[in-house]
């Protein structure tokens, strides 16, 4: 596998850059992150999210007008820790990368435009609350992490979206976008001078927009919800279910979160796999039809799975779930072996997951950017995944979910 | 010697291959039905693989070979499609990992399906459970409806997520049996894109041999006609959102060019920020988070789709009518026409780095006639705002459909 060629760059005031090349392709991709997200600490819940709606506003209108007057594309998105900006197009790269810079690096915030934004972030949230899945996961993360910042949706809830202000969108902004939290990616087919004059242009407009400050350490909090079993009556028909693993121990084992992240979620897929005896039974049994869809994620305010599936008898397909994750696996015993297996399999599947990786500019940008955010190393990790044997694995595997708590919901349209 | 309908191109850039075999079969709602449950049967097991472990342990081998199964609709036809997307070997240097042995397995999956009457409940199982998920979040249900009630009087075309679940809940092993053989016979094209394409094209004719490799795949014209018989329907389930869809028949069968005119049309009113529909619905009214326009062309339909605050519906609805209506008398915002067609330009350069869109522009140039001298991006450059007010006078409302 060819791993693409990278040049990076850090500035005086600790912005830093970075440049993917990926010769022969068209699109053009640039994108400025952002260490702060939903779930970091903020007065009002959702303000993160707010913040990345508001800053397209300008005094002139609507900066998403000039990107389109040059051909290119501009979005945003938020997640737990981080919102990125980013824009791609297929020429005018100088202007591009001015114009990213204005949407990022020039607020503008009025009562008005404040005022303007709520109803359209509240139909943001309705269009999610119209997915039965959206009620369920809101359940197990507010079971997981009450009703913290990670324990409440991205976007928050009505009543926070209401009382966003000037205020708190200006607080929010300054104490997060300074140069050492932000980073510049760009992907693309660049000459070595073009590259040269990126760098250039991103080191005078970091220095114009962004004055170098002291970055305020949060305050380490560990919410913790009521990791409670629970039911949720619900109109129609959905038959889905949902399981929360919060984890203890994730950022105790090893010292790459993304290589634990990769860890769990092979010991997951391998012990839920439609390949294993496992999953056989559960499919003669009736409990289960259809595959589990498993996330592992971890943020500064804790580490944990999200498991969904749709069952008929989703209280039975919970308790099975659980059974088999906390059940001790012999040695040498049949499904020890099916584990080891699908260990070897397992490995090659992300082996080509990341040559896939690199076919898509967006994607493999916004990877790039997050591991760097993260001080991750994406190609270090899959080597020690490659090398690795499945007695290490299973043992920090077993550490891993040391001390781990399982919560779980599912929707009863019997109830409602 | 014998034409056949492969053809695979060279991979110039992409670290992966990727390989379609598409059979084409007319659409009506039992065809609709038995692909779908086919295509799961398929998905699950074959007579190399006969269980639903060996072969996702056989795929898993192949460096996580990625194979899907489905029915695509294409106006008046189904096209069951069969993808493969994998690493190009070279990427991993595994002796044991080449074309020959991916494409074995391939074949293998798809020309030899095996099913028993377990098999096939579980297959039915999968899809009512899928069919019941999918219908339980209200876009899907309204789209589900909106279809329904535009193809009343066609029931044949009325399906658009699987066919009709009763029918796949019905279906009978000998029935499935006789799908199968009826698919010994229909046109197949084999398209794809490799490193080593001469290879690839050699494995491909050794492999897939059959009746169909030889037939006439494209079809003269598949469209669907529009019927103009205008109705309006409001539907009560209570949601936090409600789903406004409304659907414009065209009077006249249209041109590539005016195919471009109907993306354009999309763009102008949906695709970007400052459209129109998106700054007056969204930004000025508050009242959605996104607006979706789309050109169907081989449907004849042009639809405009929200989710929207269901106190601000009539609003909507009468923003969308004024515009389309201002469009129609040639009122055109000029600056935006000439930003809707840069990003039609940047999204067909752009469509030109991903695998998909190059196998789907493939298929389409198998599909329709003529399609593979047709130029895009000149037609692009050559589109005018009179096509954009052309195309909107060959509109005719015809359906408004509303859940709340």
């Amino acid at each position: 596998m060819i791993i693409p060629k990278i040049i990076k760059r850090e500035y005086k005031s600790g912005f830093k850059a970075e440049v993917i090349l990926k010769p022969h392709f068209y699109q053009r991709f640039f994108g400025i992150i952002i260490d702060f997200g939903s779930s970091d600490p903020q007065k009002v819940a959702g303000s993160a999210h707010f913040l990345e709606h508001k800053l397209f506003a300008k005094k002139d209108g609507d900066i998403s007008h000039k990107f389109e007057e040059i051909g290119a594309d501009v979005n945003a998105f938020t997640s737990f820790n981080e919102t990125m900006f980013y824009c791609s197009g297929i020429n005018h790269t100088p202007k591009m990368i001015d114009l990213l810079f204005e949407l990022v690096g020039q607020p503008y915030f009025t009562k008005q435009n404040i005022a303007k934004e709520a109803p359209i972030i509240t139909q943001e949230l309705a269009m999610y609350k119209n997915d039965p899945i959206w009620g369920l996961n809101n359940a197990i993360m507010t079971e997981m992490f009450g009703h913290s910042n990670l324990g409440v949706e991205v976007v928050g809830t009505e009543k926070s979206i209401a009382s966003v202000n000037k205020s708190n969108l200006t607080d929010a902004y300054s104490k997060n976008y300074v140069p050492a939290k932000m980073q510049f990616i760009a992907c693309g087919d660049f000459s070595d001078n073009q590259v040269k004059t990126i760098l250039r242009q991103v080191g005078k407009l970091q220095e114009k927009y962004f004055q170098a400050a002291k970055v305020e350490l949060d305050q380490k909090e560990a919410p913790v919800g009521e990791m409670k079993d629970i039911v949720l009556p619900v109109k129609g028909n959905s038959r889905a279910f949902g399981i929360g693993i919060r984890f203890e121990n994730f950022k105790k084992v090893l010292s790459s979160l993304d290589l634990t992240q990769i860890l769990l979620e092979i010991m997951l897929e391998s012990k839920l796999s439609v390949m294993g005896t496992w999953f056989e039974e559960m499919r003669d049994k009736q409990i289960l039809t259809n595959p589990l869809q498993i996330s592992v994620n971890y943020t500064r305010q804790g580490d944990f799975t999200t498991i969904f599936g749709v069952s008929q008898q989703a209280d039975k397909a919970i308790q099975e779930i659980k059974r088999e994750l906390t059940k001790p696996v012999a040695k040498n015993s049949e499904e020890y072996h099916f584990l080891e297996k699908n260990f070897a399999l397992q490995k090659e599947e992300w082996l080509a997951r990341t040559v896939r990786t690199m076919n898509d500019l967006s994607s493999l940008a916004i990877e790039m950017i997050e591991e760097n955010l993260d001080h991750e190393n994406l190609d270090l990790n899959l080597k020690k995944l490659q090398v690795m044997g499945f007695d290490e694995f299973n043992q920090l595997c077993k550490q891993l979910m040391k001390d781990s708590t399982i919560c779980s919901a599912y929707l009863d349209p019997d109830r409602e | 010697m014998l034409t056949t309908n492969i053809e695979i191109r060279k991979n110039k850039k992409f670290t992966t291959a990727v390989v379609g075999c598409f059979l084409r079969l007319p659409l009506t709602s039992h065809n609709l039905a038995f692909s779908s449950l086919l295509a799961r049967l398929q998905m699950n097991t074959s007579l190399a693989y006969p269980t639903i472990a060996t072969q996702q342990q056989k795929l898993a081998q192949l460096y996580d070979l990625q194979f899907d199964v489905l029915p695509q609709l294409f106006g008046k036809e189904i096209i069951l499609t069969y993808y493969a997307n994998f690493v190009e070997p070279a990427e991993i240097l595994d002796p044991n990992y080449t074309y020959d042995e991916i494409i074995e397995t391939l074949s293998q999956i798809i020309k030899s399906p095996s099913y028993d009457q377990n098999l096939l409940a579980y297959a039915k199982r999968q899809l009512e459970e899928d069919y019941n998920e999918l219908m339980e979040q209200p876009a899907n249900y309204a789209i589900d409806r909106f279809f329904k009630l535009w193809y009343r009087d066609h029931p044949d075309y009325a399906e658009n997520f699987m066919g009709p679940i009763q029918e796949i809940k019905d279906a009978g092993l000998d029935e499935m049996n006789n799908f199968v053989s009826s698919l010994r016979d229909v046109p197949m094209a084999v398209l794809g894109m490799a490193r080593d394409n001469n290879q690839l094209t050699k494995l491909v004719n050794q492999y897939f041999r059959g009746a169909g490799i030889i037939k006439q795949f494209e079809v003269d014209d598949l469209t669907i006609p529009a019927e103009n018989n205008p109705l309006e329907k409001t539907e009560e389930q209570d949601n936090a959102q409600a789903q406004l869809l409304m659907g414009f028949g065209f009077k006249q069968k249209i041109t590539y060019q005016g195919q471009i005119a109907g993306l354009l049309l999309s763009q102008y009113l949906a695709g970007d920020q400052s459209s129109k529909l998106f700054n007056q619905i969204r930004e000025e009214l508050g009242a959605a988070y996104d607006i979706e326009a789309n050109s169907f062309a081989n449907n004849n339909l042009f639809l405009i789709n929200a989710g929207l605050d269901p106190a601000k519906i009539e609003d909507a609805k009468r923003i969308v009518f004024n515009e389309m209506q201002r469009i129609a008398d040639g009122e055109i915002d000029q600056g935006l026409f000439k930003k809707s067609k840069k990003s039609l330009e940047r999204n067909t350069k752009i469509g030109l780095d991903g695998q998909n869109w190059q196998l789907g522009q493939a298929l389409r140039s198998a599909l329709f006639p003529e399609y593979t001298n047709f130029d895009r991006a000149a037609a692009i450059k050559r589109a005018t705002s009179h096509q954009l007010v052309d195309f909107v006078k060959n509109l005719f409302f015809n359906e408004s459909y509303i859940l709340k």
